[in-house]
């Protein structure tokens, strides 16, 4: 228990040191630039502060990630909360050899995972009727929205799982690798799989568009 | 055995993956022209990727901070919470059983003995207290659990002129420690003993051996804390070498500034 003592006033010392500098010119946060691996080191040693470096860096990735895997702005709000009280939760059990990214997105799976289920335990139709105007995109013109909202409720047609990969590959831009490690399996079969969502996103769409 | 259109079709992840390179690609594209049903396929993912890309992210509604923020000010209003309990509760747990031991010696001393000579009592009586807390710390600091190992260190907190044996334990600590939360804590723990010529001395080597950037950012502040000057030697080894994490190379250069 002691040694949080010791940490805050670590933080302190860093603190005043960079208000010394900043006397004269406006220095830029100079943690803002340590790697996600490290910032959540420091958060596993409670100096809760720098999650908000972290939070700046995925919040967007996070919201988005729900918001197409729910269609459903007020919940997206509320899973992206979820995922940042467990990573306070689990900080210690993050492991700073892999990677921070791939350990904030098994979290959010296991949110969305856990939200889902509770979800279809009390009603089994999850499915949305529409897709709501705020998940599209917004320089668009109406025809390009109304194609959007058409490639949109397909995606919605997959099951989570697939939906996931599509979100993460297509939408979020990770590669394989990263994928692979989130669901702790070969780059391989992450390969098939996405392929697999695809083809079958492919079916969807091209008959709704007909 | 499969026909050539069938494999041509099993290609096409390969293709849309961009695992193919610029001249497998186009003859891939020559080679799928005899069959029509594949050139389909691969037309219509290529469509849904297109599509795919037209979507942009969304941005985050502003109540998603907020929210945030405030749970982080629950969170760390709870941490401090623990760290005063903790502090109230365990870290005197031992030093009270030790001291409610001397006490009972002294009692025990006074009723039996017969000298009225009890300022030299009381001195002793202090300075069995001060040897049990360093006791205590001497044996708690070798436990295998690194938590235990940190309260140890913080028991220092309290001496206010801790022997020699004391600092050389927190010495040896900062060096050699495995967990680098106990190195951080001790090396936070010898700072307040920078007043002794070893003890700074000692900081400045302990940069040597420390690789983990955390505990180099803590030892450049600590010593440019205590305007170390001899730790600007080491300040432009790291921040000239590429071995260094660029922050603690940034923060050497700070140090290196304020020092000089």
């Amino acid at each position: 228990m002691g040694f949080r003592i010791f940490l805050i006033s670590s933080v302190t010392i860093g603190k005043n040191l960079g208000n010394n500098i900043n006397n004269n010119k406006k220095e830029p946060d100079r943690l803002e630039s340590l790697s996600d691996e490290m910032l959540m080191q420091m958060v596993a040693r409670n100096d809760l502060d720098q999650l908000k470096h972290l939070f700046q860096r995925y919040k967007k990735r996070m919201y988005n990630y729900f918001l197409r895997l729910t269609f459903d702005p007020d919940l997206s709000e509320d899973l992206v909360q979820n995922v940042f009280i467990r990573v306070i939760k689990y900080k210690n059990s993050f492991n700073p050899e892999y990677p921070f990214k791939s350990w904030i997105y098994r979290i959010a799976r296991n949110v969305f995972n856990d939200d889902y289920r509770a979800r279809t335990k009390v009603d089994d139709h999850v499915e949305i009727t529409e897709i709501p105007g705020e998940v599209l995109t917004d320089e668009k013109s109406s025809e390009e929205k109304e194609r959007e909202k058409v490639l949109m409720k397909a995606i919605h047609q997959l099951p989570p799982e697939k939906r996931e990969l599509i979100i993460c590959s297509k939408f979020q831009g990770m590669k394989y690798e990263e994928l692979a490690e989130i669901r702790e399996t070969t780059v391989g079969a992450i390969k098939v799989q996405v392929h697999r969502a695809m083809g079958q996103l492919k079916e969807i769409y091209f008959q709704y568009e007909k | 055995m499969k026909s050539d259109c069938e494999k041509l079709k099993e290609r096409i992840p390969d293709f849309l993956d961009g695992t193919m390179s610029e001249a497998e690609r186009r003859t891939y594209e020559e080679e799928i022209k005899s069959c029509p049903e594949v050139a389909d396929e691969l037309a219509s993912f290529l469509k849904l990727e297109s599509e795919l890309n037209l979507v942009e992210e969304k941005q985050v509604p502003f109540s998603v901070d907020a929210k945030f923020l405030r749970m982080l000010e629950e969170e760390q209003a709870t941490i401090k919470n623990e760290v005063s309990v903790g502090k109230s509760t365990v870290n005197y747990w031992y030093i009270a059983a030790s001291i409610a031991l001397v006490i009972l010696g002294f009692v025990g001393g006074r009723m039996s003995s017969t000298s009225s000579n009890s300022d030299q009592e009381i001195i002793g009586l202090q300075n069995d207290i001060k040897d049990m807390k360093q006791m205590v710390m001497l044996s708690m600091i070798e436990n295998q659990s690194a938590s235990e190992r940190i309260r140890a260190v913080s028991y220092t907190e309290e001496m206010i002129e801790p022997d020699e044996k004391i600092i050389s334990s927190l010495i040896k600590t900062l060096k050699t420690d495995e967990s680098p939360n106990v190195r951080l804590a001790s090396a936070e723990a010898l700072k307040r003993f920078a007043n002794s010529p070893i003890v700074r001395a000692e900081l400045v080597k302990a940069m040597e051996s420390q690789t983990d950037p955390i505990l180099q950012i803590a030892l450049i502040n600590i010593l440019v804390e205590i305007e170390e000057k001899s730790a600007i030697k080491q300040l432009r080894k790291w921040s000239e070498s590429d071995e260094i994490n660029e922050v603690v190379r940034k923060q050497a250069d700070i140090g290196i500034q304020i020092l000089i």
